[in-house]
């Protein structure tokens, strides 16, 4: 069982707000590779079923993760698919969660990966 | 493995439906969805091929009240019961707390139950999980076919097969006319809970 | 003795090799030999570079743009327009590389956009002079918009740092324009510190240190000319953080009317020409 406290996951909220959702990431989701919703963002404009977007997003990562395997490499360094309007990012929060990001046209996946890699070092220390 | 966030006082489990391929598991969670889905915020989710068969999972949110003031979400799943989905299974059942292995009454698929309980077992011992101790219900699946002059196992025979050392709590059921199917659910939705319970 | 070829083959073939050698041309080759070979150059592996941008930025990365850049920025000298654009994708280049993930996320699209726009002035040979300026011109003015956010974002940021710093003595960064008074400042004796205020406030700028100097080149440098900053002024134990922030405004204010005069002197000579 994994207990996450109420003061950690604010100050992770105020993290993934001030780097990705001022940004223009229109949902942020911190799941476990379990399937389950640690942290759930959005910019007020977007609604998902974030549930099951977790759920296969876990799924999807976890896919991946063992094709890399069994092509040889120890992990892909980058997991994202690419929509007409709106696409979806996957980044490894050390070893038990995912931060999934969900982006309009409007940011460009270069600056979201820096903005991603700079969240991710700060609330790393803190899971 | 539960989440619990202390912040929205809120409680995340993972049930998997366990078992051979074609043996029910997915028509258990359509018949819940549908006798529930009015109740039920959530959508049933599938990832399935072309022939209806599933490729990666089903997936059914829950919210089933309060306990100890934290509210309790289940999630379940199923797993692709074909044996070349073995890597597969071992993803699902990731982080799981509670399972229900759908047993398939069909003479044939005896066997099948069998590789595929041990199938179990050993993704659960990857995943550091003992099947001993994990909440866990037997369901034999399938018993409507009886009425159609289909060879069944006995219930002495499957559970001498499947649940001689296991002696977890079992139904006979059937998915497609939904007998036992709640019962089933509650009864690992009671297990799963309990255990939760004592580490909350 | 006969000659056993047609004379006839020989004087075309003669005609043909005439012509060759007095330069001219056949249909369909340019041989204007005034232009030098260097402007068919091709902006292919710039594209390549901005294509990558969009999918990671790193320091590989925009060394590669800078360093192409520069390379093109040496061929294209001679066409002003072209230069220009290339000036200013510099500078948002070197800002992006400096800043990275604190970048304003307006400068990635800006860089793109003036990508495009000297992609479609160089693709477009036949383009007006006119309509060439006036795509520079529109990238030109996005510019000096994204440099008001810049300016904006640094003011709310050292806003908040004085806010800070009033809240507790912290050690000094080479980035920071705000020193914290030393111990030793509180003993000094009130003549002195009257001293030290007059001599702040009437501050003739004293030359600064190479790190300072480093510091401020490399905040967003205005393409087309080198603008002349004036140097911090005397950072004094007693300094006041509204002072350093009166003396930044001003410094941006120069910036601004610098660039309108040059600006307007480029739009002249345009004109002009």
């Amino acid at each position: 069982m994994v207990v996450f406290d109420g003061s950690i996951l604010d100050l992770i909220e105020r993290i993934l707000v001030e780097e990705l959702i001022n940004l223009g990431v229109g949902s942020v989701l911190l799941i476990d590779m379990a399937g389950n919703v640690i942290i759930n963002l959005d910019d007020g404009k977007t609604k998902y079923d974030v549930y099951a977007l977790a759920a296969l997003a876990a799924g999807n990562f976890g896919a991946v993760s063992e094709m890399a395997k069994i092509i040889g490499e120890k992990e892909f360094s980058l997991l994202f698919h690419k929509g007409e309007k709106e696409s979806i990012h996957f980044s490894k929060v050390g070893e038990g969660q995912l931060l999934i990001t969900v982006f309009g046209k409007d940011v460009t996946l270069g600056f979201l990966r820096l903005k991603v890699a700079e969240a991710i070092e700060k609330i790393q220390g803190l899971i | 493995m539960a989440l619990i966030n202390t912040k929205k006082k809120e409680v995340q489990a993972k049930i998997v439906y366990y078992g051979p391929g074609r043996g029910g598991k997915t028509s258990n969670l359509e018949y819940i969805y549908n006798k529930f889905q009015k109740r039920i915020k959530g959508k049933l989710t599938s990832v399935k091929t072309h022939g209806d068969r599933t490729l990666f999972f089903d997936f059914l949110p829950l919210d089933i009240g309060t306990l100890k003031g934290y509210k309790i979400k289940l999630q379940f799943y199923t797993v692709p019961g074909q044996i070349k989905y073995k890597n597969t299974r071992m993803l699902v059942l990731r982080g799981v707390d509670g399972v229900v292995f759908v047993a398939d009454s069909m003479v044939l698929r005896q066997k099948l139950n069998i590789v595929s309980l041990k199938d179990l077992q050993e993704n659960l011992d990857t995943l550091d999980k003992n099947i001993f101790k994990i909440p866990l219900v037997l369901q034999y699946n399938k018993r409507d076919l009886a009425k159609q002059g289909i060879p069944l196992s006995p219930i002495e025979t499957l559970e001498r097969d499947l649940n001689r050392q296991l002696k977890v709590p079992f139904f006979e059921a059937s998915a497609l006319t939904g007998e036992n199917v709640v019962e089933t659910m509650k009864k690992i939705i009671t297990l799963t809970v309990a255990s939760l319970q004592n580490r909350l | 003795m006969t000659n056993n070829y047609d004379v006839n083959s020989v004087s075309k073939s003669s005609r043909r090799l005439g012509k060759l050698l007095n330069g001219k041309n056949q249909p369909g080759i340019s041989m204007d030999l005034n232009k030098p070979l260097l402007q068919t150059y091709s902006f292919t592996h710039l594209k390549t570079i901005i294509h990558s941008i969009e999918w990671e930025i790193t320091d590989q990365i925009m060394s590669g743009l800078i360093a192409e850049n520069n390379k093109l920025k040496e061929i294209y000298r001679n066409d002003k327009i072209l230069y220009s654009f290339l000036k200013l994708q510099g500078s948002i280049g070197k800002y992006i590389s400096s800043k990275k993930a604190t970048a304003l996320p307006d400068s990635i699209k800006l860089l793109h956009s003036v990508y495009g726009g000297l992609e479609k002035v160089a693709q477009s040979p036949k383009m007006s002079d006119a309509e060439k300026k006036s795509i520079l011109s529109a990238e030109v003015n996005k510019f000096k918009a994204l440099k008001g956010q810049i300016i904006l974002a640094k003011k709310g940021m050292s806003e908040r740092m004085n806010i800070k710093s009033s809240e507790k003595t912290r050690p000094v960064t080479p980035t920071e324009e705000i020193r914290t008074p030393s111990p030793e400042a509180a003993e000094i004796p009130e003549k002195t510190v009257a001293r030290e205020d007059r001599k702040i406030s009437s501050a003739i700028p004293v030359q600064k240190s190479a790190a300072e100097d480093n510091a401020i080149k490399k905040d967003f440098e205005l393409p087309g000319h080198a603008l002349k900053k004036s140097p911090l002024p005397e950072m004094g134990p007693m300094i006041h953080p509204n002072e350093m922030i009166a003396f930044v405004l001003e410094e941006i204010k120069k910036i601004i009317k610098a660039e309108f005069t040059v600006l307007k002197e480029e739009l002249k000579m345009w004109k002009k020409e």
